[in-house]
């Protein structure tokens, strides 16, 4: 067997056949100059390693690492910072619910970056409003899927929206709440809805159109918050388990 | 993505370091592939390591190669400064480097090309093939002739 170059390059890289690497290796043990080419190509490898590492030691640009420190440049990494309500999502076991409360962060992260939004769940007070006086044309498809759905079940709605509860909760005065997406063509919103007396009301919205460059939102009240706050304030327990989801709905 | 990139940052500052042979070149280089993929992230499937180094390597193809602004400066210095050490062995150490440098300098791109792929990403072969679209034997023929180049040129000894 002839050994060449391209042979023995291929050797140092694990890159032969077991039986063509153990034909070089028989021939090396008993070739001296073939064993020494081995050793001028390896060496040329540990040179060009060695070079490529003189780069650390210079400092790595400013600009590179601001763009990976700025943690809040994109929804990502506002994930990263999410607040309570976020973490004691992550502690569902549920895959579904886990999943949903990703997709739920991502938007509010959106939100976060775009800066926005509404009002104050505390009570049934004139910060709310009734959701069928926010909503035309869908209200009673909407109501009926933000009573019946199960987080995570995609629903359909008229004019092509598809809606999805992202999970729901129990505030501090044990009304059943729930965070919810709807897309359409035109536009995506966010929102959170808590049951009242039989009535859902409308807790916190954001509507994100889809033509515009930022985020446009609507607002229940005039002080300046965000929804992963009002989750935060809102959220007494963590995300109900979709068992519990089911029981309250039933209610 | 972000902290995933972070802790990969050092190797793919080499990996451009190494296509450019030039510190400005390298770090212009990491900056557009660090914008390129917080811009249009990573595709369905494809581990981010892999793909960082691919868009590196297609950048510098696509863009930064046509310019070679600083392909002909023979030295870096603020590289061999940075590094620098005291002692004999030390200044014989970064004269090879220096060595090093010229002679990988001199390769024909496309072996200076397979060689970091395998050398400094460690990628295996069929890999490379993949990426540079070429068959495997060529991969293995420019690798070895990459080699041996460098071996001559450094007149390296064992």
């Amino acid at each position: 067997m002839t050994i060449t170059d391209e042979t023995l390059s291929a050797y140092i890289d694990g890159e032969l056949p077991p039986t063509e690497e153990r034909q070089v290796e028989q021939q090396l043990t008993a070739d001296k100059e073939l064993a020494a080419r081995l050793a001028q190509l390896k060496q040329a490898d540990d040179l060009v390693r060695r070079h490529a590492r003189l780069i650390d030691d210079t400092p790595m640009p400013a600009s590179v690492l601001a763009m990976l420190q700025d943690t809040r440049a994109t929804p990502t990494d506002n994930v990263v910072q999410m607040s309570a309500w976020r973490k004691s999502i992550q502690t569902l076991t549920d895959n579904t619910q886990q999943h949903l409360a990703k997709a739920a962060c991502l938007v509010l992260a959106v939100g976060l970056a775009g800066g926005y939004l509404l009002g104050s769940g505390s009570s049934s007070s004139s910060m709310q409003t009734d959701i069928a006086q926010t909503r035309s044309g869908s209200q009673a498809e909407f109501l009926a899927a933000i009573s019946s759905a199960a987080s995570g079940e995609p629903v359909s709605l008229p004019g092509n929206q598809q809606l999805q509860i992202s999970f729901s909760f129990e505030d501090a005065d044990a009304r059943l709440c729930r965070h919810y997406q709807l897309e359409s063509p035109q536009q995506k919103r966010e929102g959170v809805v808590c049951r009242d007396n039989n009535e859902w009301l409308n807790v916190a919205e954001m509507t994100f159109s889809a033509d515009a460059a930022g985020a446009t939102y609507q607002t229940a009240t005039s002080s300046a918050t965000s929804i992963d706050q009002i989750l935060d304030s809102l959220m007494v327990n963590g995300p109900l388990q979709p068992e519990q989801e089911q029981s309250q709905l039933a209610r | 993505m972000k902290a995933e990139l972070l802790e990969l940052l050092p190797a793919l500052r080499r990996f451009a370091w190494s296509l450019t042979q030039s510190v400005h070149d390298a770090d212009d280089l990491l900056q557009a592939t660090v914008e390129r993929l917080l811009k249009k992230g990573v595709p369905d499937g494809v581990e981010l390591a892999r793909w960082a180094f691919t868009v590196c390597r297609n950048l510098w193809i696509d863009e930064y190669r046509s310019r070679k602004i600083r392909r002909n400066v023979d030295v870096e210095p603020e590289v061999y400064e940075a590094g620098q050490v005291d002692g004999e062995s030390d200044v014989h150490s970064q004269m090879e480097l220096e060595r090093v440098m010229a002679a990988i300098k001199h390769l024909p791109e496309d072996q200076q090309t397979v060689l970091t792929m395998v050398a400094i990403q460690g990628l295996p072969y069929q890999q490379v093939a993949d990426e540079l679209e070429i068959p495997i034997g060529t991969v293995m023929s420019r690798l070895s002739r990459a080699r041996a180049r460098l071996a001559s040129s450094l007149q390296l000894t064992n």
